[in-house]
């Protein structure tokens, strides 16, 4: 292991939950969904469907208006009951499909399964990929097939025709490892959905030009003798890293811990370096989509925390609103205090259960009351434990008085946007100063003052 | 089940959601826990007076904190346990006859004009530890050099004048000899209440180090700093210049690399930074022990780095993809 990472990040204690789930369960097909048409970062989908259509699952509902975007399907066959305003899961507002179950759940005409896609050319299932609308989980939400192309950043330009030269896709990263530790999903879904596990791998080894496949795992966990199999016989060599050190399961920090590779935000893209970082769910859903062409109508999110009656891995649908997940893992316990989509480090605490389950949700995290936390935003004492913790190298103490001062520029040249918001700084500060949201401030500055 | 109330009453903030444990009472409590080897060390070989006049400190800084909340209207930060430490460390480097009132004096200046003039804890320039050691010393010069012949406790020796290791191998630097390690490792012989063991300081340090209060950078700076630069001298003088190990181990330069110098307020905070503060403050020392009017130099010499410190502070941590070209 290299020096350099030896320091980085909080090593968090083992799960402290009781019973933690060691199995998927899937939760009642929902009697309502709520298909936001912004699930992902850019331009909404428009809906392609009207009040009172008769939809099936797997049924486009709302189409892409550019490359940003991915269609949304229909998660439940049902009536179209409204086409309504509705809070995401990121807090925006959203134009949104409503969708009422008729209970059967019948599977659109066009959803069967090929047995011989193997067989198939790349821009078919590069096609089947981008039909899927497969949205990457992690950090941003993006459909993963941009991730499987080509980066759009040229690094030079051909000496006689001009012609940009782009940096080929050379390695795929499967992260196997939980964003956040205690989501204790990732691993479960590697021998829960194996053959689907399987066919993505395949089908992304066929659609891209990647030479080198590595699956990252966490130490915590054995892989399973199967799985073991699989990755030696599809050369996927299986990394192990330490996923009780937040934030090790972040995209970017793995590939520092795997590759040594330091990728600059916000303008940097792992592609940009020929790399490439799938979640495992992702793959899981990319060889569903190869295999099957179903559509991501399906998500597995870890329901954990003090708040929630019992922990699960549920297997919910895409658009289920939030209460309804709640109620499958038996209600609030104790007195309700943040309800946070995420984990307690990079989560987003919502204030409305209606809120649906999006395509990048990766759990949701319920605290009671009492767990709340209440910064004080005491002046900074300069201990330096920010700085010790900080895994893209930032002073954040510093930050965060330019920060509080409004002054940005001064932020931005001590590389501001270089922070990937884990929270690590904010975690063990003494002082408890807010930092993630003074961050998050400073760049929405910056971002307005580069652009106007 | 979940009701339509209680929906509207779900706490909504920025992440994270959780936080550690540590908090700036915590570490000042583990500061003052650090401490308390040194002070029984104190005790032991200056007798129960030095209780009287660590008490004083710590309950002068404390009204003087609880005053200036008062003064200023804010809210009480008795509790943090900054002004505990302020009193106690200050009653470390006092010399064991120091007259009460002049302890009084010391002790709530320091937390007023070191501390409190700048916004409290947090906000200070320089070390309010140090800035009250020097306003008693500039003050009052002679009451800085009471110091008496260690008597262990239960002995029943008497007190007589004597002269701590460095003011008398600065007079004579033959008396060197007469200071073996386990003498001043134990800290039988005269001099501050709180610095004459050095094993007493190295404890705490080590402990604030395993609790992660303070970091090696600093500690090792000091040393390092110290040790090659009288060792320099060391090897082209032996005679007049003594041996880095003996500079490490007298005086304040101990206590002063583990609990003055990381004070967390008034350090730096990057690695390097650290480190190269450190060094300067080791380095320092020497300097000011070697060819200074003092003999000690070790607060001295903290204080003028503390100055340094936003300068320090500009030795920053490579961030991710600077100056790669990317
Ligand atoms: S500055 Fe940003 S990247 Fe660094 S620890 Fe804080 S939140 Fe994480
Ligand atoms: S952890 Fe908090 S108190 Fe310590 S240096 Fe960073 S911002 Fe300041």
């Amino acid at each position: 292991m290299k020096l350099s990472s030896l320091c980085k990040g909080i090593r968090f204690p083992k799960p402290k939950y009781p019973n933690v789930p060691t199995e998927v369960v899937p939760i009642p097909s929902p009697s309502r969904v709520i298909l936001p048409m912004l699930q992902h970062a850019g331009t909404p989908c428009v809906p392609c469907v009207e009040k009172g259509s008769q939809v099936k699952i797997g049924d486009v509902v709302g189409r892409p208006q550019d490359e940003t975007g991915a269609s949304v399907h229909a998660s439940v066959s049902g009536e179209v009951t409204d086409i309504a305003q509705v809070y995401t899961s990121s807090g925006q507002k959203s134009p949104a499909v409503i969708i009422s179950s008729d209970g059967k759940d019948t599977w659109a005409d066009n959803i069967k399964t090929d047995a011989e896609y193997l067989e198939k050319a790349p821009s078919v299932l590069i096609d089947r990929i981008k039909d899927a609308a497969i949205m990457s989980s992690g950090t941003e939400a993006a459909p993963v097939i941009t991730d499987l192309t080509l980066s759009q950043k040229p690094r030079g330009y051909h000496f006689a025709t001009g012609l940009p030269i782009f940096k080929p896709l050379d390695t795929l990263v499967i992260n196997c490892v939980d964003t956040e530790p205690y989501y204790g999903a990732a691993y479960r879904l590697m021998d829960d959905f194996f053959d689907d596990l399987e066919a993505g791998i395949r089908t992304v080894k066929i659609v891209t030009e990647a030479t080198r496949f590595i699956m990252a795992v966490d130490v915590q966990h054995s892989v399973s003798n199967q799985v073991r199999d699989l990755t030696g016989q599809l050369e996927v060599a299986v990394r192990s890293v330490d996923g009780t050190r937040f934030p090790t399961g972040v995209h970017r920090v793995l590939l520092k811990e795997l590759l040594d590779l330091e990728i600059p935000m916000p303008y940097g893209e792992p592609r940009d370096y020929g790399v490439s970082v799938l979640k495992v769910d992702s793959i899981i859903d990319i060889g569903r989509a190869a295999k099957h062409l179903k559509p991501q109508v399906e998500k597995v999110i870890s329901v954990f925390g003090k708040g929630v009656h019992d922990q699960k891995l549920v297997r919910v649908r895409v658009g289920t609103p939030l209460k309804d997940v709640l109620a499958a893992c038996g209600g609030l316990a104790g007195r309700p205090g943040k309800v946070i989509f995420g984990g307690p480090m990079m989560g987003m605490a919502q204030f409305d259960l209606n809120v649906p389950i999006s395509k990048d949700t990766e759990a949701v995290y319920v605290q009671t009351m009492d767990e709340v936390v209440r910064s004080v935003n005491h002046p900074c004492i300069n201990c330096g434990l920010c700085v010790k913790v900080c895994p893209v190298r930032l002073v954040p103490s510093q930050l965060s008085k330019y920060c509080e001062n409004d002054q940005f520029q001064d932020a931005a040249a001590l590389n501001l946007m270089n922070c990937i918001e884990c929270g690590c700084c904010h975690y063990v500060c003494p002082a408890k100063r807010p930092m993630v949201h003074q961050f998050r401030y400073g760049k929405s500055q910056v971002m307005v003052r580069r652009m106007g | 089940m979940i009701d339509k109330k209680l929906d509207n009453r779900l706490v909504v903030s920025f992440s994270p959601h959780i936080e550690s444990h540590n908090s700036i009472s915590a570490m000042m409590l583990t500061f003052v826990i650090a401490l308390l080897p040194s002070v029984m060390m104190g005790v032991y070989y200056f007798g129960y007076k030095v209780l009287m006049i660590l008490g004083l400190s710590i309950a002068s800084s404390m009204a003087a904190e609880a005053f200036v909340n008062k003064l200023s209207d804010r809210p009480s930060t008795i509790g943090d346990f900054s002004a505990i430490l302020n009193g106690l460390l200050l009653g470390l480097l006092m010399p064991p006859t120091m007259p009460w009132w002049a302890m009084v004096v010391g002790s709530s200046l320091s937390i007023i004009v070191g501390k409190s003039v700048f916004g409290g804890y947090g906000n200070y320039p320089l070390n309010p530890v140090l800035i009250g050691w020097m306003i008693i010393r500039l003050a009052w010069p002679d009451l800085m050099n009471g110091f008496i012949e260690p008597a262990p406790l239960f002995s029943g020796g008497d007190i007589s004048e004597a002269l701590p290791p460095l003011m008398a191998v600065k007079g004579d630097p033959s008396e060197i000899g007469s200071y073996d390690m386990w003498r001043l490792m134990l800290g039988n012989v005269p001099g501050q209440i709180g610095t004459i063991s050095a094993l007493s300081a190295i404890l705490g340090g080590l402990f604030l180090l395993y609790r992660g209060v303070i970091r090696w950078h600093i500690p090792v700076g000091v040393f390092l700093g110290a040790f090659a630069f009288a060792w320099i001298f060391n090897t082209i003088n032996p005679d007049t210049y003594f041996p880095g190990s003996f500079h490490l181990m007298t005086g304040t330069l101990l206590l002063g690399a583990f609990f003055l110098a990381p004070e967390p307020v008034s350090s730096p905070v990057t690695p390097g930074g650290m480190l190269v503060y450190g060094l300067l403050i080791g380095v320092l020392t020497v300097i000011i022990r070697i060819w200074g009017s003092d003999t000690d130099g070790v607060i001295q010499a903290i204080l003028i780095m503390n100055i340094g410190t936003p300068l320090f502070d500009r030795i920053r941590p490579r961030s991710w993809g600077v100056n790669t070209g990317a």
